[in-house]
């Protein structure tokens, strides 16, 4: 249906140089950076193409609207994979396999862009089964795929990750645990520190605090906040290995301020995939 | 007649040697005079900085006792070199003093009859915030620290028409810090009551689920 000549001079792309591969256990890798002609995204789309490393000359269409400028395709039909902010989803070519499916429901599956541009999930192909954006990403854990290249071979670290950001940097979860009411015994105000956790932090998924004080046990319409002062952010868990303090803002929770004694914490999570796991939560604070 | 030619010889200094003699005499005499008094002048000076850096050392000393047991006290203070303060005794007892942190400045005064000395010492400091970097260093900018604050101990004297000054700069951290750790949410919901220490139970849940270890997942 579509070939392709690599054809753009200069850096049209913004995939990052080095954080450019994609994993098929049968086609290899996947530059999407390719010298600077590869993938374009921006807030409605991704656009422009990847590269099969192991035969340059095929290549990954991802959009219509900017395909190589010379060499025979045919657009229309109109395909391409849509950005809902980081949420991708449609359909990329290849002349060898056929089509790409970027997000699909059986079984749940997708591509991401995450808060810090890197690439999440899975795309699917009839020919090559699952691609991988992200060595992180644990599918078919156990039952070789992408993962098995991932662990075996020792490419912990590959991905795709552009320099275009969603608008939403952390969406708050409506998934969460407010614990109890814990009473530090301050008299003259404390402030919190740091929240420690351990547990699984699996690529794709959120775990996040937010932190609320209060001078009396009743918390009723106090706000839970996270580092910016506001109830729509939380404090980010990053550590894959989970194991890891999160430093808290503490200037936005009445530190050392008279009548706070009282805190509450709110866990939240989200997945994309593997859900993840919270052992343990450790508040520290001084007053 | 030998002797007599001796006596020629030795009959006194004419009076250009004397002028002479005179003038390497006041030289002499002049440069180590100036010598003197600028080697007084230069350690009355020194006195006068070394009285100048133990009060303000003190200052910072009593401020850190302060702090100790009144963090939250010193926290409150408005922050900057526009905002002075300094130490006053607000209570006595025998075997006490207490202090307190009054707004502007205080003066330190040493007269002695004997020596001459007659000299005003003004102290005070100030506080400022600190923010530490992604390091957790104490850096210009970053994320504030409450728990720690830099403290400056400001001393100011006028010796010769000329004011001096002394800056100490000492940075005080809230080191106690208490810690409750929770390794399972197992217990029941809908709890309110406050607690002191590590609890199963939790105020809510929503969509997320316990495991059958207590952890909490989705």
């Amino acid at each position: 249906m579509v070939v392709f000549v690599r054809s753009a001079l200069g850096v049209d792309s913004n995939i990052n140089s080095t954080n450019k591969w994609a994993w098929n256990d049968i086609a290899g890798w996947i530059d999407f950076y390719n010298g600077g002609s590869g993938a374009k995204v921006d807030e409605n789309k991704v656009s422009r193409w990847g590269v099969f490393d192991d035969n340059t000359s095929t290549y990954v269409a991802l959009h219509c609207a900017d395909v190589p400028t010379t060499g025979a395709y045919d657009c229309p039909p109109n395909f391409g994979i849509a950005n809902d902010d980081g949420s991708l989803s449609g359909y990329a070519w290849s002349d060898e396999y056929g089509w790409i499916s970027f997000s699909g429901l059986s079984p749940a599956y997708a591509v991401s862009i995450d808060a810090t541009g890197d690439f999440q999930g899975f795309a699917w192909n009839d020919i090559l089964g699952w691609i991988s954006f992200n060595c992180l990403n644990d599918h078919n854990a156990g039952t070789g795929g992408v993962q098995s290249h991932c662990t075996a071979d020792g490419f912990n670290d590959y991905k795709v990750s552009t320099s275009w950001l969603p608008t939403s940097t952390v969406v708050i979860s409506e998934n969460y645990l407010e614990s109890t009411t814990f009473d530090t015994g301050a008299t003259d105000g404390f402030a919190i520190n740091s929240i420690y956790w351990e547990g699984t932090l699996a690529a794709g998924s959120l775990i996040g605090f937010q932190l609320a004080v209060a001078t009396s046990t009743d918390f009723t319409g106090v706000d839970f906040i996270g580092p910016d002062n506001s109830v729509s952010t939380v404090y980010t868990a990053t550590d894959a290995d989970g194991a890891e303090a999160v430093i808290v803002n503490s200037l936005y929770h009445h530190p050392f301020e008279s009548g706070y004694r009282y805190f509450r914490y709110r866990v939240y999570l989200d997945k994309s995939y593997t859900s993840p796991v919270v052992t343990k939560v450790s508040v520290n604070w001084t007053k | 007649m030998r002797f007599r030619n001796h006596l020629r010889l030795d009959n006194g200094q004419s009076i250009f040697e004397v002028l002479i003699a005179i003038s390497i005499a006041t030289l002499i005499i002049g440069s180590a005079v100036t010598a003197i008094i600028v080697s007084m002048r230069s350690g009355t000076s020194t006195v006068l900085s070394q009285k100048g850096y133990a009060i303000a050392n003190g200052t910072l000393n009593n401020v850190r006792s302060f702090a100790e047991s009144n963090w939250a006290d010193l926290y409150a203070l408005s922050k900057g070199d526009s905002y002075k303060y300094y130490l006053s005794v607000t209570a006595t007892s025998s075997t006490s003093t207490t202090l307190g942190i009054s707004n502007g400045t205080t003066t330190v005064s040493f007269t002695s009859t004997s020596t001459g000395e007659n000299i005003d010492y003004t102290n005070w400091f100030t506080v400022d915030n600190v923010s530490r970097d992604s390091s957790d260093w104490i850096a210009g900018s970053g994320t504030g620290d409450p728990t720690t604050q830099k403290i400056t101990a400001h001393t100011s004297w006028t010796v010769n028409g000329q004011t001096k000054q002394i800056d100490l700069i000492s940075y005080l951290s809230k080191i106690r810090t208490s810690a409750v750790t929770f390794t399972s949410w197992a217990g029941s919901s809908g709890v309110t009551t406050p607690v002191t220490r590590t609890t199963m139970d939790y105020y809510s849940i929503t969509n997320a689920t316990i495991t059958a270890s207590g952890a909490i997942t989705f």
